[in-house]
């Protein structure tokens, strides 16, 4: 009889991220054609997708944050979209008026945001469910006011001209070049995540999110626990903010909603909460959405629809999707992939 | 008259809390209950009175019938306006309800106001204590005086049966005296049938007519009480003395 | 004018529009206690139910109707709609873990606020006179008649609550299930009635708050504002008490008031993120709020 499926034979086997040989196989084919994908896609005149998979990038490293944060340490953060707000201004001051080399000034923006976000973290821990979510929406809230009120954040009007790094030379100011710097900073990213999911720290924050009574009296310390996801998750949210800052080349207060907070976590949810693997198809499926909704707005045979109508349409669409998949598929788009994963793997035995 | 037939209770799928658990309340009977914790008295009660679904249990086999109607598949609300009455276990008094507002409540289902008026007064001959705690939180009256709110409140509903759960219970045995005679009285009076759940098996013996003996989910003796009470080997079970109940 | 004068005016004035914050709060707060959903969609229904008085009161489309019998149709196409999303969206989540009715309030708000959108556009409207308007002088003191209507009628309002739920029978039944829903479904109280109820209220209140709002500053899309405002209330006062509302709502006005009064020249904006400030410090030292049950934090 043929062995079917994948055996496992110690603990490391098990632990492993890629376990076989066929796995990794399937991984470089993976790897590579993202490599040569924006060469797919400017031989086939769709270079504005590459526009589209860069945010995408950008956004899969900010959501990773928060599902560190609430996907894995069960803390709901309402207020995700401040820290990234708080990276990118503090790339776009040291780059732009500081004069600071890129990548230093892009790791110290981390930095500096995860700091806050600790500080932050520090009275807010103390509550639970929806408490919590309210302060770090309050948060958000008073982090806009302050910027907005400072001088050398440029105020309402923000701060423009910010410059674009160059690595080895190459100067990173067209897409193409942008998806070479994104791509590896989103895989590590992608990575970390996995890997941390996998590490004693990780799973200290899946015993958090679901008892933390229980995981106290384990000896897990939760609130350093917590505090030490809210400093990992936010400087995701800095990184993140600071590559979006370099990458529009403007930072300004209205690019940053509570819409946002709302939305990331609506891709943590439609992903499903905790893996890794669910935060990528989740901000990958919903930015989807908008993109077809986009395009279609945009289409020849569509009635002319005012730019405020598609704003519209893009925050309902959004919420219904969200609204569905919490009530019929609560798990996720990573359940329902594990469940044909499964399915495929007893073919033709079945449930 | 409350019939239950061969019930199989289950719960979150896999614990298994009844079997085979079938028994008989006559209409204006007083019926026992007995079993040490965790034997199913509670879960069978629950199975009565539609509650078991609000606690992810279900019924797998037999059926419930009350009057000649199967019940075992409605809401506990419906099951309530049939004429069956739950007294939960412990303090489910309304906490920030005045007594006299638990009391009211009691009699929510009913429309003859008049009636409810003198019931009212009824309760408060009674269980005099209450009348002296009319305008208290529910919260703040003791463990006995709660019992007796909980109880006066199910005769405000003037069921046809009253379902206890453990009404004995953290109660001073003064007190269990009397909360236990005015159930009689009730019986006696109003021909309310009695369901009662005990641990306390002496005292629920002595106003009952019939009993059933529960074990890890099952009846493992029944009979008219004087029986019961006699029994050597009812007293080894509910004492605990016999681990290995009797081929009966 | 002495010096009293300007403090008092702010504090009066302050109080005429807590008691309309207040009253709003009290939809949330009675949703949550009879439902335990965190709606945070809450501010999106007054907006939504502003728009809806517009639409029969003030706009130019309007059909002819005498005041009451707009008012009236605008109450009644609230509570359908309070049903209606009962139905929809909460009905099934009855039994689901809370946080995830949490989330689905966020998409509720979404929604909400993209039909708002797409309806009605972008724009802010006036809501027509559906209140008496000009100055009412008190000695020295100025107040805005629309806020002195505004203020008598959010007070009515509360009253005509704080009597259904002490003295009906359906609103004692309602605070028993808040009490122990058990319990109080062994005596016949339909879980399923409770909730359409609570729903129905929600938006009826959230109505009848939008429109107290629009027609003091207008009906526009503003919901942060809203949202945050509510939140704020509730968590002052208390997330489970009536009584907590009016203290939070009137707090948290007079606050406002006086901090852009005073402060706003020093620090440009401040009243705006006042009613956060306020709300954080209140979670961070007495989470439970003003007249919150203590136990709540633990949900």
């Amino acid at each position: 009889m043929k062995r079917r499926g994948r055996t496992k034979t110690d603990y490391s086997q098990d632990m492993a991220l890629i376990g076989s040989t066929q796995q990794w196989v399937i991984l470089a084919i993976f790897l590579a054609l993202l490599v040569i994908l924006p060469h797919v896609l400017s031989w086939t005149h769709n270079l504005n997708w590459l526009t589209f998979i860069n945010f995408t990038a950008i956004t899969i490293i900010a959501v990773m944050g928060l599902n560190i944060i609430t996907g894995m340490a069960g803390q709901v953060s309402l207020g995700h979209a401040a820290f990234i707000m708080v990276g990118g201004y503090t790339l776009a001051i040291l780059t732009s008026n500081a004069h600071w080399p890129f990548w230093v000034a892009l790791i110290i923006s981390a930095i500096i945001t995860a700091v806050i976000g600790f500080i932050v973290a520090v009275p807010a821990i103390r509550l639970k469910g929806f408490y919590l979510a309210v302060v770090t929406l309050a948060f958000f809230f008073i982090a806009q006011y302050i910027i907005r009120s400072l001088g050398i954040t440029g105020g309402i009007h923000g701060i423009i001209g910010i410059p674009y790094p160059v690595v080895g030379g190459i100067k990173i100011n067209t897409d193409i070049n942008w998806y070479y710097l994104l791509l590896p900073v989103a895989i590590i990213c992608i990575i970390f995540s996995a890997n941390l999911s996998r590490s004693r720290t990780g799973r200290a924050f899946l015993a958090i999110r679901d008892n933390a009574t229980a995981a106290a009296s384990l000896g897990i310390n939760v609130p350093l626990t917590k505090l030490r996801a809210f400093f990992i998750g936010t400087l995701f949210a800095g990184l993140a903010g600071g590559l979006w800052a370099s990458y529009v080349s403007v930072v300004r207060l209205d690019q940053f909603t509570i819409w946002d907070s709302i939305w990331y976590l609506g891709m943590i949810i439609i992903g499903g909460g905790g893996s890794t693997a669910g935060v990528v198809m989740g901000v990958i499926f919903l930015r989807l959405i908008s993109q077809i909704l986009h395009v279609i707005s945009t289409a020849d045979w569509m009635p002319y629809l005012s730019s405020s109508i598609m704003v519209s349409l893009n925050y309902g669409v959004y919420g219904l999707v969200i609204v569905l998949f919490i009530s019929l598929q609560p798990y996720g788009l990573i359940s329902v992939w594990r469940k044909i994963k499964l399915n495929y793997k007893r073919w033709p035995f079945g449930t | 008259m409350l019939k239950l037939n061969k019930i199989k209770a289950v719960y979150s799928d896999v614990v298994l809390a009844l079997t085979e658990v079938s028994m008989l309340v006559e209409e204006g009977s007083i019926v026992a209950l007995l079993g040490s914790n965790g034997s199913g008295k509670s879960t069978t009660l629950k199975s009565i009175s539609g509650l078991l679904k609000t606690e992810d249990g279900k019924l797998t086999e037999g059926t419930i019938e009350f009057d000649g109607k199967r019940i075992d598949k409605l809401n506990p609300e419906k099951i309530a306006k049939l004429g069956i009455c739950h007294v939960l276990q412990g303090r489910s008094a309304f906490q920030q309800l005045t007594t006299e507002e638990n009391l009211q409540m009691g009699a929510y289902l009913r429309r003859d106001k008049d009636n409810v008026k003198r019931d009212l007064d009824q309760i408060y001959e009674y269980f005099p204590q209450l009348a002296t705690l009319r305008h208290q939180k529910g919260g703040y009256l003791s463990g006995g005086e709660q019992q007796m709110l909980i109880i006066g409140r199910a005769f405000m509903a003037r069921p046809k049966t009253m379902l206890l759960d453990e009404p004995s219970l953290g109660l001073a045995p003064g007190i269990i005296g009397s909360i236990f005679a005015i159930l009689k009285k009730i019986n006696e009076v109003e021909k309310t049938s009695l369901l009662i759940a005990e641990q306390n098996a002496i005292a629920t013996l002595n106003i009952a007519n019939y009993g059933y003996i529960l074990q890890n989910g099952r009846v493992i003796l029944e009979g008219s009480a004087q029986v019961l009470k006699n029994h050597e080997h009812a007293q080894g079970i509910y004492l605990g003395l016999n681990s290995v109940p009797p081929r009966l | 004018m002495d010096a009293l004068t300007v403090p008092l005016q702010l504090i009066l004035s302050g109080i005429l529009v807590g008691s309309v914050y207040g009253f709003i709060a009290m939809g949330f707060v009675i949703t949550y206690r009879s439902t335990q959903v965190f709606n945070m969609a809450y501010g999106q229904f007054a907006v939504l139910g502003a728009f809806i008085a517009w639409t029969f009161i003030g706009s130019p489309e309007a059909p002819r109707l005498p005041l009451p019998i707009a008012l009236f149709l605008t109450l009644v196409v609230a509570i359908l709609l309070g049903l209606v999303i009962e139905r929809l969206f909460f009905r099934r989540m009855i039994g689901r873990p809370l946080f995830a009715t949490f989330m689905l309030t966020l998409g509720l708000l979404a929604i909400l606020r993209s039909v708002v959108m797409v309806a009605w556009g972008p724009k802010s409207l006036a809501l027509a006179a559906t209140l008496p308007k000009g100055p009412v002088n008190l000695g020295d003191i100025v107040l805005a008649k629309e806020y002195l209507w505004s203020f008598c009628l959010a007070m009515v309002a509360t009253l005509a609550f704080a009597f259904f739920f002490r003295r009906t029978k359906l609103g004692l039944a309602m605070r028993a299930a808040y009490d122990n829903q058990v319990a109080a479904r062994c005596l016949g109280v339909s879980a399923e009635l409770n909730s359409q109820i609570a729903w129905a209220m929600c938006a009826l209140i959230a109505t009848i708050g939008g429109i107290l709002i629009a027609t003091v500053s207008g009906v526009s899309l503003h919901l942060s504002e809203l949202v945050m405002l509510v939140l704020a209330v509730v968590f002052i006062g208390g997330l489970d008490s009536l009584v907590g509302c009016i203290c939070g709502g009137l707090i948290l006005a007079v606050g406002t008031t006086l901090t852009s009064y005073y402060l706003n020249p020093h620090l440009p904006g401040i009243a705006t993120i006042f009613s956060m400030i306020l709300m954080l410090l209140v979670l961070l030292i007495r989470p439970s709020g003003l007249f919150g049950t203590k136990q709540i934090e633990r949900v």
